[in-house]
């Protein structure tokens, strides 16, 4: 545990702001607890990703398959969308901090690190993507046997 | 009095509007609508769009199509899932046909967290992303506030139909008064500030979607939100930067930023 503090923000911060944005979006009352945790729970993958990967990418991709997962499950025990559980749960692990500094090193014009940073920003965009679409199609594929919401 | 195809293709046809003009999937839309037509032993051809729909019933004879277009796109997860239950309520037959019309009615009612709420919710997130980053207490109060100016901005901004003027006028806001805070005070990380007020504004559900259609084979979905999503990140993004391109002309420094 090298930054206990930090940890904990990061787990209290994601709660509270996927909690904040579920009220925005409007998810029912009784989902809205679920989808926050669901929220908590990729961004918690996620800091365990990047401690033991040490690659945002694909500390994202596992973050999101966490949350897609978790989306599911929730989805046939409150008998709701997935995607109520799922569009909040990856709200987190967006990456507002890669779009950031591609447009700082635009417009400082750090052109190298604009690319390698842009470059980066649309991979994890693509990841988590992918991870909550794969977890769709297989959940879809074996639907007639899990009977999907 | 409308027989009863008439009746199924205005469930079906408001069904699916509702799913793609409240965040939902294209491929839920139709699905939907495909299985409120099988409910009631009608051939159904279905063409949904992000902006858009389009479908054919038929039975025995009789056929109707109906035309609908998805006019102002919001995300409003209750009537989603408010949506969802009637149509499986149909698809079982708990429900008939006339009071799934009347609920679909009543869901469209449904009120969207509107004024207050809205900018509360928007400025607690921002304030809270602030804390998940490893900010204090300055930046989540300067992330919360600027992010509730904002959305409360928006509000007061006419509805553009769509277009981002509202993205570029986020983007710019929030570098621009995250760095004004941050500067009067002289302290506080601003990127982290800028960040969250930004977090709350990206489009990562348009995105998330817009593959997840490419994956199913609705190219035409995929590509228009993929691309929405791409060029609303764009334009927030230069918004941010043409407030921070004027803070570097205005003799700021650029150590400060990030």
């Amino acid at each position: 545990m090298a930054d206990l503090m930090g940890v904990l923000k990061g787990l209290a911060g994601s709660f509270g702001a996927c909690l904040c944005f579920g009220l925005l979006f409007h998810v029912p009352k009784r989902c809205l607890l679920a989808s926050a945790l669901t929220g908590l729970t990729g961004y918690a993958v996620y800091m365990i990703g990047v401690a033991l990967l040490e690659s945002p990418v694909g500390a994202s991709f596992i973050g999101a398959l966490a949350a897609a997962l978790l989306s599911e499950i929730l989805a046939r025990r409150q008998k709701a969308p997935a995607i109520i559980f799922s569009m909040i749960g990856i709200v987190p692990l967006v990456p507002g901090a890669g779009l950031y500094s591609t447009m700082l090193a635009l417009v400082l014009k750090e052109y190298d690190r604009a690319v390698s940073t842009g470059v980066e920003t649309l991979l994890i965009s693509a990841c988590i993507a992918l991870a909550i679409a794969l977890v769709t199609l297989v959940t879809r594929a074996l639907g007639h046997r899990v009977r999907p919401e | 009095m409308a027989t009863e195809v008439q009746k199924v293709i205005e469930t079906a046809r408001l069904s699916a509007g509702m799913i793609l003009a409240n965040g939902g999937e294209t491929y839920r839309a139709e699905e939907t609508a495909g299985r409120i037509g099988q409910a009631f032993d009608c051939e159904m051809d279905i063409i949904a769009l992000p902006t858009g729909l389009t479908m054919t019933v038929a039975r025995g004879g009789e056929s109707a199509s109906s035309i609908a277009r998805v006019g102002s796109r919001t995300v409003d997860l209750t009537r989603l899932e408010a949506v969802n239950a009637v149509s499986r309520a149909l698809t079982a037959h708990t429900m008939t046909l006339d009071e799934a019309l009347s609920s679909l009615k009543n869901i469209a009612a449904i009120k969207t967290p509107d004024g207050w709420r809205s900018v509360l919710a928007s400025g607690g997130s921002a304030g809270m992303f602030a804390v998940m980053f490893g900010g204090g207490w300055f930046e989540f109060l300067v992330a919360g506030l600027v992010s509730a100016v904002i959305q409360a901005l928006l509000l007061v901004l006419p509805d553009q139909g769509g277009a981002p003027l509202g993205c570029l006028l986020g983007g710019f806001l929030a570098a621009a008064l995250g760095l004004t805070a941050a500067t009067l005070c002289g302290r506080g990380n601003v990127s982290l500030i800028v960040v969250s007020i930004i977090m709350p504004q990206l489009p990562g559900l348009a995105f998330t979607n817009g593959i997840r259609d490419s994956m199913h084979g609705d190219m035409v979905s995929g590509v228009a939100r993929v691309t929405d999503a791409v060029m609303r990140a764009a334009v927030l993004a230069g918004g941010a930067g043409i407030a921070i391109w004027c803070y570097l002309r205005m003799g700021g420094a650029a150590t400060w930023l990030i």
